[in-house]
């Protein structure tokens, strides 16, 4: 069957550049007051079988962004321009029925954990196996009994699930259980870049490392990238290869996890890492001052000087400082918060 | 905290002039509830001006010569009444314009009467249900169900033919608002119950407000447009059970309400006749009244639940 | 012990809760139709019937038979409790007396015939206006439909609003009276009987198609603004935005999951909306001269034929509990979330 044609022709072909770029990407909001930039021009790159993690306060546009990566963008959102390019196509190019074949096959979501992201009346086995169904060029093609029993029960096992739940309905799943499934949906088809949207968000600790650690062993496993958006710092520094930061819809930094966190050189990371509390730190917290700000007709310049009480006209250049690390390099408020 | 005023949003307080700036402007686009309003404002002015121009006593049998066209000569009255009557008569002699006149305000009287009480009947016993929970729930809600399933006009009927002496205008309000209640407290039981586990409320159920305190203070007012529309639904149902009492003669005789005509028109086939000028203008009255009221709770829907927002 | 075990899984079961529930309605109603005439004095159908001699109907002759008879079977002199008894005695037998209009008449001879006309006309309705309804409305919350689609649907949705019989005199107005497509009124015509050929069928399609149209142009609208708004609520869930995510195509995004989910409380409010569709079309039997149980009703209730209304309306309260009841029981067959065995 198809599937299994594809996963020994995308493991070869599988260029270790390939991965997935994102350029420019905007994302707007038109509302009646003006125009909310969700996500204001970012751009930065995965290479194939990478992890990168973005974080961010709420409204940063984390989830906007990772939306608009699936092309999910709904009224009154919409991509206002940049490219996405996974595997040498721009996903913004592609027409309706293209970007849905890419969608699962290439490009596939795990959605947040507190979302009740499978549907209600169909029993597991049908939603592990419709999207197979409809990803199918040859329309004869059609799966023999046995043939199902056997991708579902592979796909079951993959994530440590039971053969038995393929006949369950989703209230009859635990929250850990869910997600497993989100994920072996997610990983059904082999895609090259996983989006991966708070998957653990509402699963309390000890059933987050589970799932995190199925999510890593088969993102290995398929050597996809990932992207893992979350505010979970924590679990950002133990999972990925690259974190970036975002704030007011922009990326203010990205870079390699271990140089971000120890020497940020931008001041909104820098007091973001602050702001984890630490079991040797027994002082008060520390927050960040000021509240996150309106995307509301946002001006041009560093929008963490606004934050402090400061303005800066011109656009801040997106400035290469290291291997792999960018940041929005603003001289005004380079120094903030340094010790 | 000095923050750009560029930045931040302003939050100053409005005037009463740019509140209804801003009321006219979301009327624009919200149609439906522009158009309902419209309707109601049309047939407010409709009595309006009737009252003040037009003899509206001749809404009683006998007013003049039966079953005139509009401006047919009247031969009982040949002089005064040369160029007939607008609406013509009906079979028993009545002014069919001073009928609708006099019709409609008794007509939403009644809806009024029945959708206020009902509203008031329905939003306790919601509150109580969703609040308190447990038994008192059960039994509320049991009733409630009973109530749904069991017509309501059917006990209707059997008050109505039970009553010797017939009911009067203000005695249909009293009977209709029996069935009024239960659909408002219905939906607005529903809705307490999501409030009820909304933060705000814990946190002033935490900081030790009474119960009452809180459903008056707390969530009513979050309520009001669900209130709001369970009103204009709970009035339209009312009018609707009204009419329909009294198109099957349980009404009162001698009033001329929209239902009354009805129930006229239908015990002397008026359209078999083609007296069109009888039953036309009935129909196209009660016709406005349910689509202006149709569509005031379809805007008010959209107002309350903005999901639905920017659809035809 | 097994058996309070037994006990308590009955007791939970879905089913009987819902047959309780049905069996509380039926009582509920059948009490409040025999305590409402008591409540406005001693001996409500013997005024009546003085009443209808000083009105100088036809049942004058009648009167002192009628009335021994009615004392004999009701016991007015003994205790309200055994008069309750009596009266629940005869109704679960489905006897409800003597007509009083006529005279030794049952009421049970006179609702027979109804029963059939009405039941026959309304399931027709029902499930057209249902099916119509639900698939426009299903059409008009998905964002990927037409367009014109909304404009075209409009008109028809603002026709939910008015009542029935409304638009039955002006559908009768239109098409029977002026363009004489079809006939005034009647459920055949006048001077047949009723039986079973192909011609009587063919009449009784004829006559039925201006009450049904009336009622399931007028009711449509309510079905398709339900739907309608489910589907858009759906649209917002998450897992619809996770099936989209999953490249599905969009026919089976639309059958399997929005319209599978919407289709849900579309069925609780079908259950609801039936005590609606039967007073709704009382009217418009009225105005059909259909022979149905409206049609009945509106002659009793002219007639004061008191033990014709109290027996009509326990068999139509009776019909929509059974009715509610069954909707109910298959609900569960719908949505895996509800079980058979727990509190439903």
């Amino acid at each position: 069957m198809t599937t299994a044609k594809k996963a020994t022709s995308k493991k070869t072909s599988s260029n270790n550049s390939a991965g997935i770029t994102v350029e420019d990407l905007k994302v707007h909001y038109d509302t009646p007051d003006g125009v909310v930039k969700a996500v204001d021009g970012v751009s930065f790159s995965l290479r194939q079988g990478e992890r990168m993690a973005l974080v961010g306060e709420s409204g940063s546009g984390k989830s906007t962004l990772a939306m608009a990566l699936m092309r999910l963008t709904r009224a009154p959102g919409r991509i206002a321009g940049g490219k996405v390019i996974v595997g040498s196509r721009d996903l913004l190019d592609l027409d309706e029925e293209e970007m849905r074949f890419q969608r699962l096959n290439e490009v596939a979501l795990v959605p947040q954990g507190a979302m009740n992201s499978l549907n209600p009346v169909m029993k597991i086995k049908n939603q592990l196996l419709d999207g197979l169904y409809d990803h199918q060029k040859d329309k004869d093609d059609k799966l023999s009994k046995e043939e199902q029993v056997e991708i579902v029960e592979k796909l079951l096992k993959s994530v440590d699930l039971a053969p038995g739940v393929a006949e369950m309905y989703p209230h009859e799943l635990s929250g850990g259980m869910k997600q497993r499934v989100a994920i072996a949906i997610a990983t059904s088809m082999e895609p090259r870049v996983i989006v991966a949207d708070e998957p653990t968000s509402a699963l309390d600790v000890v059933v987050q490392r589970n799932v995190m650690q199925t999510l890593g062993r088969l993102q290995e496993g398929l050597h996809a990238s990932i992207i893992l958006i979350g505010h979970d710092m924590g679990l950002v520094a133990q999972f990925s290869d690259h974190v970036g930061v975002m704030y007011a819809g922009r990326l203010v930094e990205v870079g390699p996890v271990k140089t971000v966190f120890k020497s940020p050189k931008h001041p909104y990371t820098r007091l973001l890492i602050k702001s984890l509390p630490t079991l040797s730190n027994k002082k008060d917290f520390i927050g960040i001052p000021g509240l996150p700000a309106s995307l509301l007709n946002l001006p041009e310049g560093c929008a963490f000087c606004l934050r402090i009480g400061q303005v800066t006209p011109t656009k801040i250049p997106w400035v290469n400082v290291a291997k792999d690390h960018f940041i929005q390099d603003c001289k005004k408020c380079a120094d903030y918060g340094k010790k | 905290m000095a923050t750009s005023t560029a930045n931040t949003q302003d939050f100053t307080k409005k005037s009463f002039k740019r509140r209804l700036e801003d009321f006219w402007r979301y009327v624009k686009r919200n149609p439906s509830l522009g158009v309902g309003l419209g309707l109601f404002f049309a047939l407010f002015l409709f009595v309006a001006i009737g009252y003040a121009t037009y003899e509206v006593e001749r809404y009683r049998p006998l007013s003049g010569g039966p079953d005139l066209a509009p401006f047919e000569k009247d031969s009982y009255n040949p002089v005064t009444r040369a160029n007939g009557y607008i609406l013509g008569t009906d079979r028993q002699g009545r002014d069919v314009m001073a009928v609708m006149i006099a019709g409609i305000p008794l007509t939403l009287q009644i809806g009024l009467i029945a959708g206020l009480i009902g509203i008031t009947v329905g939003t306790i016993l919601a509150f109580m249900a969703a609040y308190y929970g447990g038994w008192i729930d059960q039994v509320i809600s049991t009733i409630v169900d009973v109530g749904l399933t069991i017509p309501g006009i059917l006990i209707l009927i059997v008050i109505a033919v039970n009553l010797q002496s017939g009911l009067s205008v203000p005695q249909m309000g009293l009977a209709v608002s029996a069935v009024a209640w239960v659909w408002p407290a219905r939906t607005i039981r529903s809705q307490v119950l999501v409030m009820r586990e909304q933060l705000y409320v814990e946190i002033a159920r935490l900081s030790g407000t009474s119960g009452f305190s809180i459903m008056f203070k707390e969530m009513l007012p979050n309520l009001a447009p669900y209130i709001g529309a369970s009103l204009v639904g709970s009035v339209a149902s009312a009018i609707l059970a009204s009419v329909g009492l009294e198109a099957l003669g349980l009404g009162p005789f001698d009033s001329p309400t929209l239902g009354m005509t009805i129930y006229w028109n239908i015990q002397f086939s008026s359209i078999l006749h083609g007296m069109w000028w009888w039953f036309g203008p009935p129909i196209l009255v009660l016709a406005m009244i349910f689509v202006g009221l149709f569509l005031m709770t379809a805007g008010l829907d959209e107002w309350s639940n903005p999901r639905l927002r920017k659809r035809v | 012990m097994a058996i309070k075990n037994i006990l308590s899984i009955i007791v939970t079961n879905y089913v009987f809760r819902r047959f309780l529930f049905f069996l509380l309605i039926i009582w509920i109603a059948s009490t409040a139709i025999f305590l409402i005439p008591r409540l406005s004095g001693q001996d409500p159908v013997k005024e009546k019937l003085l009443l209808e001699a000083q009105r100088g109907g036809h049942m004058q002759a009648g009167l002192e038979e009628m009335a021994a008879e009615y004392s004999r079977k009701f016991g007015l002199d003994k205790p309200l409790i055994v008069q309750y008894g009596n009266y629940m005695a005869d109704l679960v037998r489905f006897d409800f007396g003597p007509s009083i209009a006529y005279f030794p008449k049952s009421v049970n001879s006179l609702i027979g015939d109804s029963v059939v006309w009405t039941f026959g006309l309304l399931s027709v309705c029902t499930f057209l206006a249902f099916f119509i309804g639900t698939i426009a409305g299903a059409l008009l919350g998905w964002p990927k439909s037409p367009n014109f689609l909304q404009y075209v649907f409009m008109p028809i949705l603002t026709l939910a609003a008015i009542p029935y019989y409304l638009l039955a005199l002006v559908l009768i107005y239109i098409f029977a009276f002026n363009l004489d497509w079809f006939p005034l009124f009647g459920g055949y015509a006048v001077a047949n009987l009723p039986e079973w050929s192909f011609s009587f069928v063919g009449q009784v399609i004829h006559h039925a198609i201006l009450p049904a149209s009336s009622i399931v142009l007028a009711s449509l609208g309510f079905w398709a603004l339900g739907m309608r708004g489910m589907m858009v609520t759906n649209q917002g869930e998450d897992f619809m935005i996770a099936a989209e995510a999953k490249g599905l195509r969009s026919t089976r995004l639309f059958f399997n999951y929005a319209v599978r989910n919407a289709i849900l409380p579309q069925t609780t409010a079908l259950a609801l909306s039936l005590g609606t569709v039967f007073t709704g079309s009382v009217l418009v039997e009225v105005i059909f001269r259909y022979p149905g149980l409206g049609n009945t009703l509106y002659q009793a209730i002219k007639l004061n034929d008191f033990f014709v209304i109290r027996g009509m309306i326990f068999i139509v309260i009776v019909t929509l509990g059974l009715a509610t009841f069954i909707i109910d029981v298959t609900y569960p067959l719908l949505d895996p979330r509800v079980s058979y065995k727990k509190g439903g």
